[in-house]
């Protein structure tokens, strides 16, 4: 059950992180461009302001150019002065054309402002206009006369305190537009620390998260590892019994095969010893006697022939003699010479000396009985070899047939010679390979330890 | 052919070693019934046949060995015969008369090896042949 808590633990915390990631990034973003975007539209609100400004003081500035260029003209009378005059009314004109254009969208009582604003500027330029216009008539008394009423002082005063009280208001707007400016950028700057810090929070829990991930996969890991050593551990405990076991039927087998020998050995062979030892004291005095049954005593002395002959071979199966009376390599000499007699196939011997101990010995001179029993049943050789030699401080044994083989995989449990033997050789300390495919022969080796090492 | 054993001069005197005693008695029979031949002695096993030979007086013309014995070897005994025994004769009786075993026996002073079940015929025949003729 804690395996499957921790994974619903990190699965909850995953999604509340990745959530959290989601959302500290979105709002990071939604700070940032709402900030751009107030920003912007505090500046370009500024710039407007800007203009209206330069616009504000061009305009006043004008209209001054007017007066003074009407006044030039009306002391010296020179033309050179009208042009100056026409540029500064146009330029004039112009600029109240721009201040509404820039106002357009002011509040209702700068709108007010501009209209008293405009319409003194248009008094004062059409006051002008009217003296330039009377002058000109030559009526140089009533244009002084007008001009002397004072109205385009007033006027001109006017001008000056509407502009004024305009600049005023557009410099207060520009101080709100740029301390507005200031809040949205400190609130950016606000907002993205914050976001920075809930981002380094999430970073902290997800390594934090990864961590864990990776402990509860190690500690999976050992689990695995330690369930793997322990079957391991019981797999070699089980194989190790059952090569005991194995060894120890082995071991039984041959005991009782020995058993079984010598009682053949010595009592079948007393008993048919002693019968020819008869028939020895018989022979003389029956011939004596009744020479006619000199026949009959031939043949029972082929009779009891057969029979020692029989107990020997008997005897020579359960237990070879030759092997405990010659050694190893007289006992597989022996072996193989009858084999091929027997099966009249080509045997070829590469036998030298080797030390094994005698158990190993029996092993080996059964494995070669084995091998050569199972070729006689199965193989249809015409080509057999044996061979036994010292390689590298173990003892190489090998039968090797050119018969018709078999397919490995598919050997079941028929053939518990070949299983036997495998565990016949690894209760010796050594190792049985048996290779073969089907048309291909058969290659029995085994390799055992030798006595010395 | 009767053969009254007073008129001899001397019987063979036999010793047999041999682990079977059916075996041990038959062929005591055999040889006293068809040699003149007499059997002094016999031992079991190795440790018998020693005791025997180390015995003060101990002697014989002939020792038949069986080579497996209950305990010890057949082949010892032969060696020790060989030394203790010089005249007399030493014939192996074993069921493995292989050739290395033949090689082994004479080297270790055997006169003849016999094969149990096959070469009785031949061991009767050599006994025979040791028997001295009869005095004219």
């Amino acid at each position: 059950m804690r395996p499957a808590q921790r994974w619903v633990q990190r699965l909850r915390n995953s999604a509340w992180a990745f959530a959290l990631a989601a959302i500290s990034a979105g709002l990071m973003l939604a700070i940032s461009e709402i900030g751009y975007l107030r920003a912007t539209g505090q500046l370009s609100e500024l710039v407007t302001r800007g203009q209206a400004r330069l616009q504000l003081a061009r305009l006043v500035r004008r209209v001054a150019d007017a007066e003074s260029s009407q006044r030039g003209y009306l002391l010296t009378g020179s033309a050179a002065y009208l042009a100056p005059y026409r540029d500064a009314n146009l330029d004039a004109q112009d600029s109240l054309a721009q201040l509404a254009t820039l106002l357009r969208q002011a509040p209702a009582p700068a709108q007010a402002d501009l209209q008293q604003l405009a319409a003194h500027v248009r008094a004062k330029l059409s006051e002008t206009d009217e003296v330039l216009a009377l002058y000109n008539a030559g009526r140089q008394t009533a244009a002084r006369e007008l001009l002397l009423t004072g109205i385009g002082r007033d006027e001109m005063a006017s001008v000056r305190q509407w502009a004024d009280r305009l600049l005023d208001q557009q410099n207060a707007l520009v101080a709100t537009g740029l301390a507005t400016v200031i809040d949205t950028l400190l609130l950016n700057r606000l907002g993205v620390a914050t976001m920075t810090a809930v981002s380094l929070l999430v970073l902290g829990l997800y390594l934090r998260q990864r961590r864990q991930t990776d402990e509860a996969l190690a500690a999976q890991q050992r689990l695995v590892q330690a369930e793997r050593d322990r079957l391991e551990e019981q797999v070699q405990h089980r194989t190790a019994e059952l090569t005991d076991l194995a060894r120890h039927l082995e071991t039984a087998r041959e005991d009782e095969r020995a058993r079984l020998a010598r009682d053949l050995h010595d009592e079948l062979g007393a008993l048919l010893t002693t019968a020819k030892l008869d028939v020895a004291r018989l022979r003389p005095q029956l011939a004596l006697a009744a020479p006619e049954l000199a026949p009959r005593l031939v043949h029972l002395v082929e009779v009891l022939n057969s029979g020692i002959a029989l107990k020997r071979r008997i005897i020579e199966d359960l237990r070879p003699s030759s092997l405990t009376n010659l050694g190893l390599l007289s006992a597989l000499e022996i072996l193989c010479s009858e084999f091929a007699e027997r099966l009249g196939v080509a045997l070829h011997t590469q036998i030298e000396p080797v030390s094994l101990s005698p158990s190993s010995e029996l092993t080996a001179f059964r494995l070669v009985q084995e091998s050569l029993n199972n070729i006689a049943k199965h193989a249809r050789a015409r080509q057999v070899t044996v061979s036994l030699h010292e390689q590298a401080g173990q003892v190489l044994l090998s039968v090797v047939d050119d018969g018709q083989g078999f397919d490995t995989a598919a050997v079941g449990h028929g053939r518990h010679g070949l299983v036997g033997m495998r565990y016949r050789v690894q209760a010796e300390g050594g190792q049985l390979q048996v290779s073969a495919a089907p048309g291909q022969g058969t290659q029995v080796r085994a390799w055992l330890p030798t006595l010395a090492g | 052919m009767p053969h009254p054993r007073s008129l001899l001069p001397r019987p063979l005197s036999c010793f047999i070693v041999e682990d079977s005693p059916i075996i041990r008695h038959n062929l005591s029979a055999t040889l006293e019934e068809m040699l003149p031949l007499q059997v002094v002695g016999t031992a079991e096993d190795e440790l018998g046949a020693v005791q025997w030979m180390r015995s003060p007086g101990a002697s014989c013309d002939l020792m038949v060995i069986d080579i497996f014995l209950k305990t010890g070897t057949g082949l010892e005994v032969l060696r020790l015969a060989r030394q203790q025994l010089p005249q007399a004769r030493l014939v192996v009786l074993t069921n493995y008369a292989t050739p290395d075993m033949r090689r082994r026996c004479s080297q270790l002073g055997a006169d003849q090896v016999f094969d149990k079940s096959a070469e009785l015929e031949e061991l009767l025949a050599y006994c025979g042949t040791l028997v001295p003729p009869a005095p004219a």
